[in-house]
């Protein structure tokens, strides 16, 4: 066990050195770990809000009361226990106050409703910490919503008479986390006790009743929602044949609003957490580098006194191993122990309701990133070891013999780097293809890297000449070490690239789930308006000082056909077929809104001529045109209520969809659909709090039959959650930042020490103090801005193309970012040289030759 | 002119069919045939029921019942089908304006479910039909009511109001109604898709029958 008493001599014996490692090393890890914990955290955070939207995990509901044997095979589906259940019974009905009525949502509950989320009564308060849920089911009274009370003018401890008995108003729902569960569900609710529903009367021979059970199921388990809606879509289909009966609503199926942003956070986060593990990895080879060329002498004594390559490996491996593992654990512990503290830091920055505990996974990713990792990342310069020849002690510097390395051992030692790196990138990002192609990014820009940073180099041989020495030296230090200094290029231009390529992608994303602010949020959306109520129902608006915005015209049609070919896939499954049979809505439009943006294709121009031998346009949304099949100059034929109108796409484009104004997925050139039997739909925004309820009450008296959705509440919740995102975008961009600024100063400063003789030299020569000083700067400043300018290009070309295969081409340019991280760098590498000059250059000539 | 269409079709119709032993025509009916070019076209005006929801098209009622006169030998019948899924009474007056361009003989006229299942205003309701019957009239359209009933835990106040429109628009205006679209087929989980209101395609196919039915009872 020689190899493993050398080993821990070796770290005790550089005990300053090994803690410089530790912390440098630990450091890189606890911006991974943080990055981790809060990717856990949000992940947690959302889906507890999808979970309190549906207030269950699972929801089974029939149109028909559901059966025992219904119960048992959605219950045998789930394959797990079942921490707890809830029943609930809901309809419609029309509601009569003493003036007026109004449709309302009756919901029967049971004593566990809701089971994650809560109910803010008006006199009660918190559903889930009083009493009144229980007062509820065991009494004749109903808790109703505060729009209701208003329109029917009714006050808690009125009788309010639903169906064949009379109930007593116990409060008034001020906040119900299921009410945003369907935009079209606008009918405010009226909660009562299961057995008290029934008593209504209301639940007849063909009425229309919801039949639900709610599932609240263990933490611990873990279901792909897709799959088990699946599973659970044959098993009805096994014991109802072709009729639907049942139907399931998961969690996140309920936040599916949000799933498209959720689906782009994730990747994000995945892809931060990546960039942040592989800044860690540059870092710790750079580290271990840095300790074996120092240790190289000592080797070579080892192999000297008969020792094996073999047993050199083994000392150095159980060195990572210590070294990697205590990083790994300090690193642990300070994320353990500052996490909790960052509510204090950033008290009213953080989310509500968010965790910030370390998670498990974290933990275990961090040890094997401090011990396998850091033997993965060290490997090329371990394989080194079989070069070293003790022979070298007879040279001034000892250091591995010059013959090229076998190539085989080469494609060994870079090997695991490379799959370990490329398997982590596909774990992260949750895709075999984004991850392979986010590896191979990165391969090619070290290959691009290596070729600018060669060029640069050659090139500075030809500006040596003039008065200045310091510069001439500076220059042709570069131009004679070129392989130092490509090595040192390359990995300040690929920490720059990784550094400025996560707030470049963040920028896109967050301009993409972030509510444009020069977008007025609408209060009220309108449907069903018929064009001969436009101007009454302008003047209603009017009345009120209010105006109607984004006024569409709806024409529903059915396609019938594509290129002339009918559309009929024998493959469809059954969904994909009541998808094709829905009728669709189109629109006319003369231009673009604001939240739209052709992405290919020529805008048209002006309305389409009746006479001309073209066929009108059609402007397509690219995501709905992508997942056709189409493109530009294919044709679409629909029936338009019976008469056929067919059309060229001559334009696709993109749409804000969270800029909540009314957009539509074809849209034709004016001039085609204009005669169409049509509806309109509207919007109104900016309406003040106090006048919503009344204003709301004068479009439906006066026009009654437009559906008038009040979505502030809905708006404001997204945005809430949005927000939220882009807050934890930012953050985790700012510590990725971070964490790699940390590496960058390893990078320089391993790149200085390794000028240790250099230095020495020039000032045994006579350089004073500030030609030396003058000679680093100049090194580093070149190295530092072409490096940084380089990778920062790179990165920008790369964030585009990220953008484009992950985000769907969200990509905007941010100069300010892009300039202050060159100037920052080149500003860092700079600095960093000078610090670690600073300690060779204070120590005199005599006594640097005596160390050595 | 198209009111005597409408007679003329059925008087085709039941000639083509042989069926004249059991259909009283008039002489004067036998004399007034469409002439075979000139097909008699009967649109649909109604809402997700007619439209078909959920079906392929040639599933639709409207459809069917075409395809019923059509097995009859009765080619020379055009079927609009009208229907607009989540339409209500209010739309009625302007989308017939649209297929009165196709000249219509006969209109059948299946709107309302949605104004119920809405809790609209009953009297708006009403007032929205009415409207729409007598631009049909005013331009020679022969009308046929469907009537239209909505489930009891709407409260049976509304219910019953809702359900009396159809009869008194129909004596209002002496047209025939049809007493309810969904007659046998409304609250029959193995007649409607999941969402326990739309006909599938088994209940559609008695529904096009009771349309048919009511078509042929309505000939004198």
């Amino acid at each position: 066990m020689l190899w493993l008493q050398l080993a821990n001599k070796e770290v005790t014996n550089n005990f300053k050195f090994s803690l410089f490692f530790i912390l440098n090393l630990g450091i890189g890890l606890i911006g991974f770990i943080a990055l981790d914990s809060f990717k856990s955290s949000i992940d947690e955070h959302l889906e507890n809000n999808s979970k309190s939207i549906l207030t269950a995990d699972i929801q089974i509901s029939s149109r028909f009361p559901l059966t025992a044997q219904e119960y048992e095979l959605s219950e045998n589906l789930l394959d797990t226990s079942i921490e707890s259940t809830s029943d609930q019974i809901s309809f419609l009905s029309m509601i009569a106050g003493p003036e007026n009525s109004r449709m309302s949502t009756l919901i029967g509950i049971d004593d566990n409703y809701p089971q994650y989320g809560d109910i803010i009564l008006q006199e009660s308060g918190s559903v889930a910490r009083s009493n009144a849920r229980a007062e509820l089911i065991n009494s004749d009274s109903v808790w109703v919503a505060r729009d209701l009370m208003v329109i029917l003018d009714l006050e808690i401890g009125d009788r309010l008479k639903i169906g064949d008995s009379e109930y007593i108003i116990a409060d008034v729902i001020m906040e119900d986390p299921s009410s945003t569960i369907s935009v079209m569900s606008n009918f405010p609710a009226i909660y009562m006790g299961l057995q008290q529903i029934e008593n209504t009367g209301l639940i007849q021979l063909g009425s229309r009743i919801t039949y639900s059970r709610f599932y609240k199921l263990p933490t611990s388990y873990e279901y792909d929602y897709r799959e088990l809606e699946e599973q659970f879509r044959d098993m009805e289909q096994e014991v109802y044949r072709d009729t639907r009966r049942l139907s399931m609503t998961t969690h996140q199926e309920e936040s599916e609003d949000l799933g498209e942003v959720l689906g782009y956070m994730n990747d994000y986060l995945g892809l931060i957490a990546l960039i942040a593990l592989f800044l860690a990895g540059v870092g710790a080879a750079y580290l271990f580098r840095a300790f074996f060329t120092s240790r190289f002498k000592d080797m070579a004594i080892l192999m000297f006194l008969g020792g094996t390559p073999r047993e050199a490996y083994k000392m150095t491996l159980v060195q990572i191993v210590i070294l990697g593992s205590i990083s790994a654990l300090i690193a642990s512990m300070i994320a353990f122990l500052a996490l909790p503290l960052l509510p204090l830091l950033f008290d009213g920055f953080l989310p509500r309701g968010f965790n910030n505990s370390m998670e498990l996974n974290s933990l275990v990713l961090a040890l094997f990133m401090g011990t396998v990792g850091s033997i993965i990342c060290c490997l090329p310069i371990l394989s080194k070891i079989y070069d070293l020849n003790p022979i070298g002690l007879f040279h001034e510097n000892v250091q591995p013999s010059s013959s090229a390395p076998h190539w085989k051992r080469h494609v060994a030692s870079y090997s695991p780097i490379l799959i370990t790196f490329w398997f982590l990138a596909m774990w992260q990002a949750n895709s075999v293809f984004v991850g392979t192609v986010f590896v191979a990014g990165f391969l090619a820009a070290i290959f691009i890297l290596g070729g600018i940073a060669w060029a640069i180099l050659y090139g500075c041989t030809r500006f040596t000449a003039g008065n200045s020495i310091t510069r001439k030296i500076a220059l042709r230090n570069l131009s004679r070490n070129r392989l130092g200094a490509v090595s040192c290029f390359l990995a300040i231009g690929l920490g720059s690239l990784l550094i400025n390529l996560i707030p470049q992608i963040q920028k896109g994303l967050q301009d993409y789930i972030a509510q444009p602010s020069d977008y007025s949020v609408p209060d009220f959306f309108m449907f069903d308006i018929q064009p001969d109520q436009l101007d009454l129902l302008q003047d209603t608006i009017a009345e009120r000082n209010y105006t109607l915005s984004f006024l569409s015209p709806m024409i529903r049609a059915r396609l019938e056909s594509v290129n002339g070919q009918v559309i009929d896939d024998p493959e469809e499954t059954p969904d994909e077929q009541l998808m094709r049979r829905r009728m669709m809505n189109l629109t006319y439009q003369d231009v673009l809104k604001d939240s739209e943006n052709i992405v290919a294709g020529e805008p048209w121009e002006g309305a389409w001529d009746f006479n001309s031998d073209e066929l009108p346009g059609i402007s397509l949304e690219e995501n709905f045109a992508e997942r056709m099949g189409l493109g530009i100059g294919d044709t679409m034929s629909f029936d338009v209520q019976s008469v056929p109108v067919e059309g060229r796409i001559i334009n696709t484009r993109s749409v804000i969809w969270n800029s909540f104004q009314p957009n539509f997925f074809v849209s034709f050139q004016p001039g085609v659909l204009d005669p169409a039997p049509k509806t309109f739909v509207a919007a109104i925004s900016g309406v003040q709090e106090t006048d919503r309820i009344a204003l709301q009450n004068s479009i439906v008296n006066t026009l009654p039959n437009i559906s008038v959705i009040n979505v502030q509440q809905i708006v404001a919740r997204i945005l809430d959650i949005t927000d939220q995102i882009s807050w934890a975008i930012r953050v985790m961009a700012y510590l990725s930042i971070f964490a790699g600024l940390v590496v960058l100063f390893s990078i320089a400063r391993y790149e200085v020490k390794s000028r240790f003789w250099e230095i020495n030299l020039l000032k045994i020569l006579g350089a004073n103090f500030s030609d030396v000083k003058q000679i680093v700067e100049i090194e580093f400043g070149i190295l530092g801005f072409f490096a940084a300018l380089s990778g920062v290009s790179l990165s920008l070309a790369m964030s585009y193309g990220i953008s484009w295969f992950i985000f769907d081409g969200l990509w905007s340019f941010s100069p300010g970012i892009t300039a202050f991280t060159i100037v920052a760098i080149c500003a860092l590498s700079i600095l960093t040289a000078l610090i670690a000059t600073l300690s060779v250059l204070r120590q005199k000539p005599l006594e640097l030759l005596r160390t050595t | 002119m198209n009111k005597n269409n409408f007679r003329k079709f059925f008087t085709t119709a039941f000639l083509s069919l042989g069926c004249l032993a059991m259909t009283p025509v008039t002489p004067s009916l036998m004399a007034q045939q469409t002439p075979a070019n000139d097909p008699f076209t009967i649109v649909f005006l109604g809402d997700s029921l007619t439209e078909g929801y959920g079906l392929e098209e040639a599933e639709s009622f409207p459809s069917l019942v075409g395809e019923k006169l059509k097995a009859d030998n009765l080619d020379n019948v055009s079927i609009i089908n009208a229907g607009i899924s989540g339409s209500t009474s209010a739309s009625g007056l302007g989308r017939l304006q649209w297929y009165i361009r196709s000249q219509p003989d006969l209109m059948i006229l299946a709107l309302g479910a949605n104004d119920g299942l809405r809790g609209l205003s009953v009297e708006e309701m009403k007032s929205n039909l009415s409207k729409t019957i007598d631009y049909a009239i005013a331009n020679d359209v022969e009308v046929i009511l469907t009537g239209m009933q909505i489930p009891p835990n709407y409260g049976a106040e509304y219910t019953e109001a809702f359900a009396n429109v159809f009869p008194e628009l129909a004596k209002q205006y002496d047209i025939p109604l049809l007493p309810f679209l969904l007659q046998d087929v409304a609250a029959i989980p193995e007649l409607n898709q999941a969402d326990g209101i739309h006909p599938n395609a088994e209940g559609t196919r008695i529904v096009a029958e009771t349309v048919y039915q009511f078509l042929l009872s309505y000939l004198p």
